[in-house]
Protein backbone atom coordinates (compact mmCIF):
# COMPACT_ATOMS: atom_id res chain seq x y z
CA UNK A 1 0.00 0.00 0.00
CA UNK A 2 1.70 3.04 -1.68
CA UNK A 3 -0.49 5.95 0.61
CA UNK A 4 0.55 6.55 4.24
CA UNK A 5 -2.23 6.51 6.43
CA UNK A 6 -2.41 9.63 9.25
CA UNK A 7 -2.75 7.86 12.13
CA UNK A 8 1.09 5.91 11.21
CA UNK A 9 2.44 9.91 10.81
CA UNK A 10 1.69 10.58 14.92
CA UNK A 11 2.20 7.45 15.91
CA UNK A 12 5.63 7.40 14.57
CA UNK A 13 6.26 11.12 15.37
CA UNK A 14 4.91 10.44 18.99
CA UNK A 15 6.98 7.55 19.54
CA UNK A 16 10.30 9.61 18.24
CA UNK A 17 9.38 12.48 20.78
CA UNK A 18 9.16 9.90 23.73
CA UNK A 19 12.22 8.44 22.46
CA UNK A 20 14.28 11.03 22.26
CA UNK A 21 12.96 12.23 25.75
CA UNK A 22 14.45 9.43 27.09
CA UNK A 23 17.73 9.48 25.34
CA UNK A 24 17.81 13.32 26.63
CA UNK A 25 17.33 11.73 29.91
CA UNK A 26 20.17 8.81 29.56
CA UNK A 27 22.61 11.49 28.21
CA UNK A 28 22.23 13.77 31.39
CA UNK A 29 22.78 10.48 33.35
CA UNK A 30 26.00 9.85 31.30
CA UNK A 31 27.56 13.10 31.94
CA UNK A 32 26.76 13.00 35.64
CA UNK A 33 28.22 9.37 36.18
CA UNK A 34 30.52 8.48 32.98
CA UNK A 35 29.92 4.78 33.33
CA UNK A 36 30.31 2.51 30.58
CA UNK A 37 26.89 1.16 30.72
CA UNK A 38 25.34 3.66 30.56
CA UNK A 39 27.31 5.28 27.23
CA UNK A 40 25.85 1.92 26.03
CA UNK A 41 22.78 2.45 26.97
CA UNK A 42 22.83 5.89 25.23
CA UNK A 43 24.26 4.88 21.97
CA UNK A 44 21.26 2.19 21.83
CA UNK A 45 18.62 4.62 22.37
CA UNK A 46 20.62 6.94 19.99
CA UNK A 47 20.29 4.24 17.30
CA UNK A 48 16.82 3.57 18.41
CA UNK A 49 15.66 7.51 18.67
CA UNK A 50 17.44 8.07 15.09
CA UNK A 51 15.71 4.55 13.77
CA UNK A 52 12.14 5.84 14.77
CA UNK A 53 12.78 9.35 13.61
CA UNK A 54 13.97 8.21 10.40
CA UNK A 55 11.02 6.36 10.01
CA UNK A 56 8.53 9.23 11.01
CA UNK A 57 10.31 11.51 8.74
CA UNK A 58 10.11 8.81 5.83
CA UNK A 59 5.74 8.83 6.73
CA UNK A 60 5.83 12.37 6.81
CA UNK A 61 7.18 12.91 3.15
CA UNK A 62 4.80 10.14 1.98
CA UNK A 63 1.92 11.73 3.26
CA UNK A 64 2.40 15.28 2.08
CA UNK A 65 4.51 14.34 -1.16
CA UNK A 66 2.82 11.17 -2.19
CA UNK A 67 4.53 7.42 -2.44
CA UNK A 68 4.21 6.13 -5.18
CA UNK A 69 7.16 7.59 -7.50
CA UNK A 70 9.30 7.97 -4.96
CA UNK A 71 8.87 5.65 -2.15
CA UNK A 72 9.88 7.39 0.96
CA UNK A 73 8.84 5.07 3.35
CA UNK A 74 10.60 2.29 1.73
CA UNK A 75 14.09 4.42 1.89
CA UNK A 76 13.22 5.06 5.50
CA UNK A 77 12.05 1.57 6.87
CA UNK A 78 15.28 0.53 5.14
CA UNK A 79 17.57 3.12 6.90
CA UNK A 80 15.50 2.34 10.28
CA UNK A 81 16.49 -1.50 9.74
CA UNK A 82 20.30 -0.48 9.42
CA UNK A 83 19.50 1.62 12.68
CA UNK A 84 17.71 -0.82 14.61
CA UNK A 85 20.59 -3.58 13.69
CA UNK A 86 23.34 -1.25 14.98
CA UNK A 87 21.42 -0.61 18.24
CA UNK A 88 21.60 -4.28 18.67
CA UNK A 89 24.71 -3.80 18.96
CA UNK A 90 25.07 -1.37 21.71
CA UNK A 91 22.66 -3.88 23.59
CA UNK A 92 25.21 -6.53 23.25
CA UNK A 93 28.08 -4.38 24.80
CA UNK A 94 25.33 -3.72 27.46
CA UNK A 95 24.38 -6.85 28.50
CA UNK A 96 28.15 -8.24 28.24
CA UNK A 97 29.37 -5.62 30.76
CA UNK A 98 26.65 -5.92 33.64
CA UNK A 99 25.68 -9.36 32.85
CA UNK A 100 27.24 -11.78 31.17
CA UNK A 101 31.40 -10.88 31.42
CA UNK A 102 32.39 -13.29 29.13
CA UNK A 103 34.51 -11.20 26.21
CA UNK A 104 34.44 -10.95 23.22
CA UNK A 105 33.00 -14.81 22.85
CA UNK A 106 29.71 -13.76 23.82
CA UNK A 107 29.27 -11.00 21.98
CA UNK A 108 30.76 -11.87 18.18
CA UNK A 109 28.18 -13.87 17.20
CA UNK A 110 26.06 -11.16 17.54
CA UNK A 111 27.90 -8.41 16.23
CA UNK A 112 28.07 -10.72 12.97
CA UNK A 113 24.86 -11.63 12.64
CA UNK A 114 24.11 -7.85 12.95
CA UNK A 115 26.47 -6.80 10.71
CA UNK A 116 24.76 -9.08 7.90
CA UNK A 117 21.68 -7.43 8.87
CA UNK A 118 23.40 -3.86 8.22
CA UNK A 119 25.39 -4.88 5.32
CA UNK A 120 22.19 -6.07 3.77
CA UNK A 121 20.09 -2.78 4.69
CA UNK A 122 22.89 -0.52 2.96
CA UNK A 123 22.36 -2.84 -0.30
CA UNK A 124 18.82 -2.49 -0.18
CA UNK A 125 19.59 1.82 0.22
CA UNK A 126 21.82 1.39 -2.41
CA UNK A 127 19.70 -0.41 -4.94
CA UNK A 128 16.87 2.09 -3.75
CA UNK A 129 18.48 5.30 -5.55
CA UNK A 130 18.84 3.60 -8.92
CA UNK A 131 14.79 3.11 -8.41
CA UNK A 132 12.44 5.07 -5.90
CA UNK A 133 9.83 3.34 -7.42
CA UNK A 134 7.24 2.16 -4.24
CA UNK A 135 7.29 -1.21 -3.06
CA UNK A 136 10.56 -2.72 -4.58
CA UNK A 137 12.12 -3.14 -1.33
CA UNK A 138 8.94 -4.79 -0.21
CA UNK A 139 10.48 -7.97 -1.44
CA UNK A 140 13.51 -7.89 0.75
CA UNK A 141 11.47 -8.47 4.26
CA UNK A 142 13.61 -11.20 4.89
CA UNK A 143 16.00 -8.20 6.49
CA UNK A 144 13.38 -7.73 9.10
CA UNK A 145 13.16 -11.08 9.70
CA UNK A 146 16.37 -11.72 10.11
CA UNK A 147 17.23 -8.42 12.21
CA UNK A 148 13.87 -9.65 14.32
CA UNK A 149 15.29 -13.04 15.03
CA UNK A 150 18.32 -11.41 16.24
CA UNK A 151 17.11 -8.79 17.88
CA UNK A 152 14.94 -11.19 19.60
CA UNK A 153 17.79 -13.50 21.01
CA UNK A 154 19.31 -10.80 22.20
CA UNK A 155 16.64 -8.88 24.00
CA UNK A 156 15.64 -12.63 25.47
CA UNK A 157 19.27 -12.99 26.84
CA UNK A 158 18.39 -9.49 28.38
CA UNK A 159 15.28 -10.35 29.71
CA UNK A 160 16.74 -13.60 31.31
CA UNK A 161 19.49 -11.76 32.77
CA UNK A 162 17.39 -9.47 34.49
CA UNK A 163 14.89 -11.83 35.43
CA UNK A 164 17.74 -13.66 37.43
CA UNK A 165 19.21 -10.92 39.24
CA UNK A 166 15.53 -9.57 40.45
CA UNK A 167 15.16 -13.05 42.32
CA UNK A 168 18.31 -13.00 43.43
CA UNK A 169 17.98 -9.25 45.12
CA UNK A 170 15.70 -9.26 48.19
CA UNK A 171 16.27 -5.40 48.27
CA UNK A 172 13.21 -4.04 46.75
CA UNK A 173 14.83 -0.92 44.60
CA UNK A 174 16.88 -3.16 42.62
CA UNK A 175 14.55 -5.98 42.51
CA UNK A 176 11.91 -3.48 40.76
CA UNK A 177 14.35 -2.14 38.74
CA UNK A 178 15.48 -5.15 37.25
CA UNK A 179 11.86 -6.43 36.35
CA UNK A 180 11.49 -3.32 34.65
CA UNK A 181 14.37 -3.97 32.56
CA UNK A 182 13.13 -6.92 32.06
CA UNK A 183 9.51 -6.07 31.26
CA UNK A 184 11.11 -3.52 28.91
CA UNK A 185 12.79 -6.06 26.87
CA UNK A 186 9.95 -8.28 26.75
CA UNK A 187 8.25 -4.97 24.79
CA UNK A 188 11.20 -4.34 22.59
CA UNK A 189 11.23 -8.00 21.60
CA UNK A 190 7.48 -7.97 21.09
CA UNK A 191 7.73 -4.75 18.88
CA UNK A 192 10.24 -6.91 16.89
CA UNK A 193 8.35 -9.19 15.88
CA UNK A 194 5.24 -7.46 14.81
CA UNK A 195 7.47 -5.32 12.44
CA UNK A 196 8.64 -8.60 11.28
CA UNK A 197 4.99 -9.81 10.62
CA UNK A 198 3.97 -7.21 9.41
CA UNK A 199 6.68 -6.82 6.77
CA UNK A 200 5.57 -10.27 5.39
CA UNK A 201 2.00 -8.89 5.09
CA UNK A 202 3.62 -5.62 3.38
CA UNK A 203 5.10 -7.84 0.83
CA UNK A 204 1.43 -9.37 0.18
CA UNK A 205 0.74 -6.43 -0.08
CA UNK A 206 -1.37 -5.92 3.14
CA UNK A 207 0.50 -2.95 4.76
CA UNK A 208 -0.50 -1.05 7.77
CA UNK A 209 -1.90 -4.23 8.95
CA UNK A 210 -2.65 -4.84 13.24
CA UNK A 211 0.99 -5.63 13.50
CA UNK A 212 2.19 -2.46 12.73
CA UNK A 213 0.16 -0.58 15.23
CA UNK A 214 0.62 -3.25 18.15
CA UNK A 215 4.53 -3.43 17.21
CA UNK A 216 4.73 0.73 17.83
CA UNK A 217 2.42 0.08 20.77
CA UNK A 218 4.54 -1.98 22.08
CA UNK A 219 7.38 0.28 21.70
CA UNK A 220 5.82 2.75 23.11
CA UNK A 221 5.11 0.81 26.54
CA UNK A 222 8.85 -0.42 26.41
CA UNK A 223 9.76 3.27 26.38
CA UNK A 224 8.16 4.47 29.43
CA UNK A 225 9.15 0.73 30.80
CA UNK A 226 12.91 1.65 29.83
CA UNK A 227 12.52 4.89 31.40
CA UNK A 228 11.47 3.31 34.89
CA UNK A 229 14.00 0.84 34.62
CA UNK A 230 16.97 2.81 33.55
CA UNK A 231 16.61 6.42 35.00
CA UNK A 232 14.35 5.24 37.87
CA UNK A 233 12.83 8.54 38.22
CA UNK A 234 12.76 10.05 41.89
CA UNK A 235 8.89 9.34 42.33
CA UNK A 236 9.61 5.72 41.90
CA UNK A 237 12.24 5.10 43.85
CA UNK A 238 10.21 7.08 46.13
CA UNK A 239 7.42 4.83 45.97
CA UNK A 240 9.28 1.80 45.99
CA UNK A 241 10.97 2.46 49.40
CA UNK A 242 8.08 3.59 51.08
CA UNK A 243 6.43 0.34 50.34
CA UNK A 244 9.64 -1.47 51.55
CA UNK B 1 38.15 -15.27 40.17
CA UNK B 2 39.09 -16.61 43.87
CA UNK B 3 42.72 -18.52 43.32
CA UNK B 4 43.78 -19.76 46.54
CA UNK B 5 43.14 -19.68 50.32
CA UNK B 6 45.98 -19.39 52.80
CA UNK B 7 45.34 -20.74 56.20
CA UNK B 8 48.19 -19.87 57.99
CA UNK B 9 49.94 -19.51 61.57
CA UNK B 10 50.76 -17.00 63.13
CA UNK B 11 54.64 -18.43 62.88
CA UNK B 12 54.49 -18.24 59.43
CA UNK B 13 53.27 -22.31 58.07
CA UNK B 14 51.17 -23.21 55.84
CA UNK B 15 48.05 -25.25 57.91
CA UNK B 16 45.84 -25.44 55.18
CA UNK B 17 46.06 -24.19 51.24
CA UNK B 18 43.54 -24.86 49.13
CA UNK B 19 45.13 -23.76 45.73
CA UNK B 20 42.22 -23.54 42.70
CA UNK B 21 45.23 -21.56 40.16
CA UNK B 22 48.18 -24.12 40.60
CA UNK B 23 46.81 -27.77 41.96
CA UNK B 24 49.85 -29.02 41.65
CA UNK B 25 52.04 -25.92 43.91
CA UNK B 26 54.52 -27.69 46.18
CA UNK B 27 54.36 -26.85 49.93
CA UNK B 28 57.98 -25.10 49.61
CA UNK B 29 55.85 -22.90 47.49
CA UNK B 30 53.28 -22.45 49.89
CA UNK B 31 55.41 -22.04 52.32
CA UNK B 32 57.70 -19.57 50.88
CA UNK B 33 54.49 -17.76 50.08
CA UNK B 34 53.37 -17.62 53.97
CA UNK B 35 56.47 -16.90 55.30
CA UNK B 36 56.76 -13.35 53.05
CA UNK B 37 53.62 -12.36 54.07
CA UNK B 38 53.66 -13.27 57.88
CA UNK B 39 57.24 -11.29 57.76
CA UNK B 40 55.71 -8.64 55.97
CA UNK B 41 53.05 -8.11 58.47
CA UNK B 42 55.49 -9.04 61.19
CA UNK B 43 57.62 -6.02 59.78
CA UNK B 44 55.31 -3.28 59.67
CA UNK B 45 53.69 -4.32 62.79
CA UNK B 46 57.64 -4.22 64.43
CA UNK B 47 57.59 -0.35 62.92
CA UNK B 48 54.20 0.34 63.90
CA UNK B 49 52.34 1.02 60.59
CA UNK B 50 49.76 -1.23 61.11
CA UNK B 51 49.30 -4.95 59.44
CA UNK B 52 48.14 -5.02 56.38
CA UNK B 53 44.82 -6.18 55.57
CA UNK B 54 45.09 -6.55 51.66
CA UNK B 55 47.91 -6.20 49.61
CA UNK B 56 47.93 -5.25 45.37
CA UNK B 57 50.76 -7.13 43.25
CA UNK B 58 50.81 -7.12 39.47
CA UNK B 59 49.32 -10.26 39.48
CA UNK B 60 46.98 -10.66 42.46
CA UNK B 61 45.10 -9.33 45.20
CA UNK B 62 45.62 -10.57 48.83
CA UNK B 63 43.13 -9.97 51.02
CA UNK B 64 44.06 -10.75 54.64
CA UNK B 65 42.61 -11.62 58.00
CA UNK B 66 43.99 -12.27 61.13
CA UNK B 67 43.28 -13.38 64.70
CA UNK B 68 45.57 -14.23 67.50
CA UNK B 69 46.43 -17.82 66.82
CA UNK B 70 46.02 -17.49 62.78
CA UNK B 71 45.83 -15.70 59.62
CA UNK B 72 43.52 -16.30 56.66
CA UNK B 73 45.17 -14.77 53.25
CA UNK B 74 42.56 -15.20 50.08
CA UNK B 75 44.25 -14.49 46.23
CA UNK B 76 42.44 -13.66 43.58
CA UNK B 77 42.46 -12.44 40.25
CA UNK B 78 40.81 -9.10 38.74
CA UNK B 79 40.79 -5.70 40.10
CA UNK B 80 37.51 -4.91 40.33
CA UNK B 81 36.68 -2.12 42.97
CA UNK B 82 32.97 -3.18 43.67
CA UNK B 83 34.62 -7.01 44.79
CA UNK B 84 36.92 -6.19 46.90
CA UNK B 85 34.40 -5.46 50.07
CA UNK B 86 32.70 -8.60 48.95
CA UNK B 87 35.86 -10.04 49.31
CA UNK B 88 37.29 -9.06 52.99
CA UNK B 89 33.70 -10.00 53.95
CA UNK B 90 34.53 -13.27 53.29
CA UNK B 91 37.91 -13.75 54.15
CA UNK B 92 36.54 -12.40 57.26
CA UNK B 93 34.13 -14.84 57.41
CA UNK B 94 36.20 -17.71 56.91
CA UNK B 95 38.83 -17.01 59.79
CA UNK B 96 35.73 -16.66 62.24
CA UNK B 97 34.33 -19.90 61.83
CA UNK B 98 37.94 -21.77 61.35
CA UNK B 99 38.68 -20.00 64.71
CA UNK B 100 35.20 -20.93 66.38
CA UNK B 101 34.92 -24.40 65.11
CA UNK B 102 38.54 -25.47 65.65
CA UNK B 103 40.27 -23.73 68.89
CA UNK B 104 42.99 -25.76 68.78
CA UNK B 105 44.41 -24.46 65.49
CA UNK B 106 46.71 -22.40 67.17
CA UNK B 107 48.39 -25.46 68.25
CA UNK B 108 47.86 -26.72 64.57
CA UNK B 109 49.89 -30.22 65.17
CA UNK B 110 47.44 -31.58 67.02
CA UNK B 111 44.94 -31.07 64.36
CA UNK B 112 43.95 -34.42 63.12
CA UNK B 113 43.58 -35.73 58.89
CA UNK B 114 40.28 -35.56 59.52
CA UNK B 115 40.19 -31.80 60.70
CA UNK B 116 42.82 -30.59 58.13
CA UNK B 117 40.46 -31.94 55.44
CA UNK B 118 37.52 -30.96 57.47
CA UNK B 119 39.03 -27.36 56.96
CA UNK B 120 40.15 -27.78 53.10
CA UNK B 121 36.65 -28.84 52.66
CA UNK B 122 35.09 -25.65 54.33
CA UNK B 123 37.53 -23.07 52.68
CA UNK B 124 36.71 -24.93 48.64
CA UNK B 125 32.90 -24.75 49.85
CA UNK B 126 33.63 -21.09 50.66
CA UNK B 127 35.87 -20.30 47.23
CA UNK B 128 32.64 -21.69 45.11
CA UNK B 129 30.29 -19.65 47.68
CA UNK B 130 32.34 -16.29 46.95
CA UNK B 131 32.77 -16.81 43.27
CA UNK B 132 28.75 -17.07 43.66
CA UNK B 133 27.99 -14.00 45.35
CA UNK B 134 30.78 -11.86 43.59
CA UNK B 135 28.89 -13.16 40.23
CA UNK B 136 25.60 -12.20 42.15
CA UNK B 137 25.98 -9.01 43.38
CA UNK B 138 28.19 -7.33 40.85
CA UNK B 139 25.48 -6.79 37.99
CA UNK B 140 23.92 -5.39 40.85
CA UNK B 141 26.36 -3.01 42.01
CA UNK B 142 26.93 -1.72 38.19
CA UNK B 143 23.64 -0.72 37.57
CA UNK B 144 22.94 0.88 40.60
CA UNK B 145 26.18 2.68 40.25
CA UNK B 146 25.60 3.57 36.58
CA UNK B 147 21.69 4.63 36.75
CA UNK B 148 19.92 4.25 40.31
Amino acid sequence: MAEVVLSAVIFETFISVMLIIVFILILLKYIQRRKKPVLYLLLTFASFSLASLTSAIGRWLGYFLGNETIGFTDLSNMTAFLLLALSNCFVVAFVETVFANKGVDFAITFLVINGIVIGMSMEAIIYWFSDTQFGLLAKKFYIIVLLAIISLVTYIILVVYAFKEAKMNTEKLPKTGFNLIAAYGISVSLLFVCFALDSVMASLGKGYSPFYYMGWSFAMVGVFLGYLGYIMPGWLKNIIQKSS
Amino acid sequence: MIQAVYVISRSGIPIVVVDKGDENSSFSDQALFSGILTAIQSAMEEIDVGVPKFVDTKKFEVFIELSDEIAVALLRKGEIEVERQIIHEMTSEILQNISSNFPNIGDYNLLSEEQIDEIEKYVEEMIEKGDKEIAKRKATKIVSDSFW
